[in-house]
């Protein structure tokens, strides 16, 4: 067995045996092999001075008739400084590899391609180079360095990728920088690590890893998808089928089944017609006309949705209707 | 000298007029006592209920809103409610005049008057929950915490009266172990227990204030929208980060090291040994007391700091921890050729050093600057604060109940009941939250009120553990209620400690000593007219 063959033996056995999550980043697995070593050493020391104190407990228990003298009459630490000297030897080589990590962590690569990361109360939104955006969801190509400039609209949250094992404080009136390369293809979690209220716990997102020529087309715009499924796309991404449903059931806001040139009864009396013209509307204005029934809850999406990208929702909307 | 010591009443005064008038520093802390363990009791209370409400990845038992309530009165109510105030309050009041042959603190009013300003502090916290509840965290971050519609002001200023209390309880104990100590209790005689208090009550003095401040600075925030730590007005959040570590970092020594004054008593006690090195166990205490200050920035790693900064942060932070090492390879030694007694304040102390070492440790592994990017804000770090401190001042707290339950009352409690209770506690409390590090591992974030499903299993036997400890705690509840009214009587010195405090008689008189004792050796000097 060759040394490499070895040292993934024994890091797929401490990954497994310590829970962690996939190895995913281009410091992922360095950071784990320190933490291999530390979490080995907390071991050991725990185990260690309690297995000293049970033998000192049996070896040295008072035993009845049996009369002996305790015998420290001074006071000598030789042994234990020495072990007090070694172990802080250990945390200083802990210190000295962690921080090299560390720094290494908080130093973007110039070459590295801008994502703009906005937190707010209680989404991720992303905005791409070339003037795409996305919610919740962000698209980077493996093996590319990435750096995240990140600010938050309102309290502190905290963008972190377990897999990437990178986490980053998003402060308002700040901007903070954080920078991975991904180096599997995937879907990986994105959680908000700092308490920012009720929705906190709901504040969780994907990163997707897609391969370089996979990203390269969806960043240009010029896939070979048809306009519908762009638009069930890109509704994915804005948020939109958070609060719309495609198989007719009500949740926040109307189904989008069978909406499509039906009638639609307006909140304070009349009806209108769910045509093109009265979708983008809802899109760009939502407060204009109410449907009947829902709360007046949706943000618009002006300056959010280019104009081909609001003409593909309509599309995809279209595709759901019931007489097609 | 009265059986009944200083428990009976003085001639000329009723019942609840001698306690609740008293000035006697042993009334004082048997009243604290009693006070901190319903505090206790009410935290571990909400800490069930998180537990449960997290055996499901969605609603259990109560929604996000009232999970978030929870979680804040669970920390709020432990940290400055219990652990802050519980050994220094009681155990410190009872003993450490006894202990410097003292026949009481130097401010007896004073002593009085902590009491009543952390009953009203206590009941202030109460009222913001009663009133609304506070959803910020024990940690009250900006700008969430100066915008939440939530009581923030109200549980702010409770935890700011608290704060008083303590600095009053802390100049006490410095007055008095500077002023009070008999002849022959020189400085480097004095019980390690002593010098324990003394280093945690300088850091109370010093570093409550900056608490007070900060709290105050977030409840005017909250009030007057001053936008202190708000951007959208010119403030910094960051800043208030600095400013409460400033005080949170030294506020887990004030809660630890009281706890390892107690470590340091029971160990020679039951070794019937001399500390391996008492020189040493001091130095590390005051050690401990100053380095402490310098290392609160290792709580913003990622908070955005200079690389600088956090090397900085980071290699202070490995040297306060060597005093801990340190500590525990000297109460190790002193173990070797003991004459050594198991008993339940001794298993206590297994299970302390279990927790301690590997909650320190794994304190080493946060303070390691590219492990905390990862396991900042998770389970993890859940997982590390409750070993080290959480379970060490529980473990020293339920330790200094056994040692010194016969000094205080006079009687004795089952030890074979109190070493079935201590091995439910240590083991439901190590069950509890060794699933809680592998949670952080895996990259659960705290606080949160929903998770995705992957982490189900872990939080079940999470949930197991809390339950096994539960039912230790309320085990040691019921025998040291039923020995404090029938346990058989104690003598004075059941453990035959050469201790100061085992002096005086058990319980001890009202002051103390019928004659000041003239101490003529140290407190540990086992083996030489000790066969």
């Amino acid at each position: 067995v060759g040394a490499a063959a070895r040292e993934a033996i024994v890091n797929e056995l401490f990954h497994t045996l310590l829970y962690l999550p996939p190895q995913a980043s281009s410091v992922s697995r360095e950071i784990d092999y320190l933490h291999y070593v530390v979490i080995g050493s907390a071991m050991a020391g725990a185990f260690g001075v309690t297995i000293a104190l049970v033998y000192f407990f049996l070896r040295y228990r008072d035993r009845p008739g049996v009369r002996r003298k305790a015998v420290r009459t001074h006071e000598s630490m030789t042994f234990e400084n020495v072990a007090a000297a070694l172990t802080l030897s250990l945390f200083l080589g802990f210190w000295v590899v962690g921080f090299r990590q560390y720094s290494e962590i908080r130093t973007p690569p110039p070459d590295a391609s801008r994502v703009y990361v906005i937190a707010k109360q209680w989404m991720w939104e992303y905005a791409y180079p070339g003037g795409m955006t996305t919610q919740d969801e962000l698209r980077v190509p493996v093996g590319e360095p990435i750096e995240l400039v990140m600010t938050s609209r309102d309290v502190i949250h905290s963008f972190y990728v377990p897999a990437f094992r990178l986490k980053q404080d998003v402060v308002p009136g700040r901007m903070t920088i954080l920078w991975f390369t991904a180096t599997e293809p995937g879907v990986y979690d994105v959680f908000c690590a700092e308490y920012c209220g009720n929705g906190h716990s709901r504040m969780r997102g994907a990163i997707r890893v897609m391969p370089r020529d996979e990203y390269a087309r969806w960043i240009a715009g010029t896939g070979t998808e048809d306009l519908a499924s762009a638009g069930e796309r890109i509704a994915a991404d804005k948020g939109c089928l958070r609060c719309h449903t495609v198989d007719g059931s009500p949740h926040i806001g109307p189904t989008w089944k069978g909406l499509y040139d039906a009638p639609v009864r307006i909140a304070g009396g009349g009806t209108v017609r769910a045509d093109d013209a009265y979708l983008t509307e809802s899109m760009m204005d939502p407060m204009a006309k109410i449907v009947d029934g829902f709360q007046p809850v949706m943000p618009s999406y002006l300056g959010q949705l280019s104009g081909p990208e609001a003409g593909a929702i309509v599309e995809y909307i279209r595709s759901l209707r019931s007489n097609p | 000298m009265s059986e009944l010591g200083f428990w009976r009443n003085p001639p000329g005064h009723g019942f609840w007029s001698s306690w609740l008038l008293t000035k006697d520093h042993k009334r004082i802390g048997v009243m604290f006592f009693i006070a901190t363990a319903v505090a206790l009791a009410l935290g571990g209370i909400f800490a069930l209920l998180l537990r449960i409400e997290l055996l499901t990845p969605e609603r259990t038992i109560m929604g996000a809103h009232a999970y978030d309530e929870m979680f804040t009165l669970h920390g709020v109510v432990m940290v400055w409610l219990f652990m802050i105030p519980s050994i220094p309050t009681t155990f410190g009041n009872f003993l450490v005049p006894i202990m410097i042959g003292a026949r009481d603190v130097a401010f007896p009013r004073l002593n009085l008057a902590s009491f009543y300003v952390y009953v009203a502090g206590a009941i202030i916290v109460l009222c913001g929950l009663v009133l609304g509840g506070v959803d910020t965290g024990w940690t009250f971050y900006a700008p969430y915490s100066t915008t939440t519609p939530t009581k923030v002001a109200i549980v702010a200023g409770g935890v700011f009266v608290l704060g008083i209390s303590t600095i009053m309880t802390g100049i006490n104990f410095i007055v008095t172990v500077h002023t009070m100590r008999a002849k022959g209790v020189t400085w480097m005689r004095m019980p390690l227990f002593v010098w324990a208090i003394y280093a945690t009550s300088i850091i109370q003095v010093l570093a409550t204030p900056v608490l007070g401040l900060s709290l105050a600075l977030v409840g005017a925030d909250h009030i007057w929208n001053l936008g202190l730590f708000d951007p959208q007005l010119g403030g910094d959040p960051v800043l208030f980060q600095h400013l409460f570590w400033f005080y949170s970092h030294p506020a887990v020594y004030i809660m630890i090291l009281p706890a390892m004054g107690v470590i340091s008593e029971v160990v020679p006690t039951f070794s019937h040994n001399r500390p391996a090195s008492y020189r040493w166990i001091v130095l590390s205490s005051i050690g401990i007391a100053f380095v402490g200050f310098l290392t609160w920035g290792h709580h913003m790693f990622v908070a955005g700091m200079s690389r600088f900064d956090a090397g900085m942060f980071g290699i202070l932070s490995m040297l306060v921890a060597i005093f801990s090492a340190i500590k525990v390879y000297a109460w190790t030694s002193t173990f070797r050729k003991g004459r050594i007694t198991f008993t339940t304040p001794l298993l206590y102390v297994l299970a302390f050093m279990f927790l301690f070492v590997f909650g320190g440790m794994s304190g080493v592994a946060v303070a390691t600057s590219s492990l905390d990017v990862h396991w900042h804000d998770t389970y993890f770090v859940v997982a590390h604060f409750h070993f080290v401190m959480v379970g060490g001042t529980l473990t020293g707290y339920l330790a200094a109940i056994h040692y010194w339950f016969p000094k205080v009352t006079g009687r004795m409690y089952p030890d074979k009941w109190g070493i079935v209770a201590s091995a439910g506690v240590s083991l439901g409390f190590v069950f509890t939250f060794l699933p809680q590090f592998l949670l952080g591992n895996a990259g659960m974030p705290r606080r949160y009120w929903s998770y995705p499903p992957q982490y189900q299993w872990l939080h079940v036997a999470s949930t197991a553990g809390a339950t096994v400890l539960a039912l230790g705690m309320i085990l040691t509840l019921t025998y040291v209620l039923v020995a404090f009214f029938h346990g058989p009587p104690a003598g004075d010195n059941p453990w035959r400690s050469r201790s100061f405090e085992w002096r005086t008689s058990s319980p001890p008189p009202e002051e103390n000593f019928d004659q000041i004792p003239q101490l003529t050796r140290g407190p540990y000097d086992y083996g030489e007219d000790d066969a």
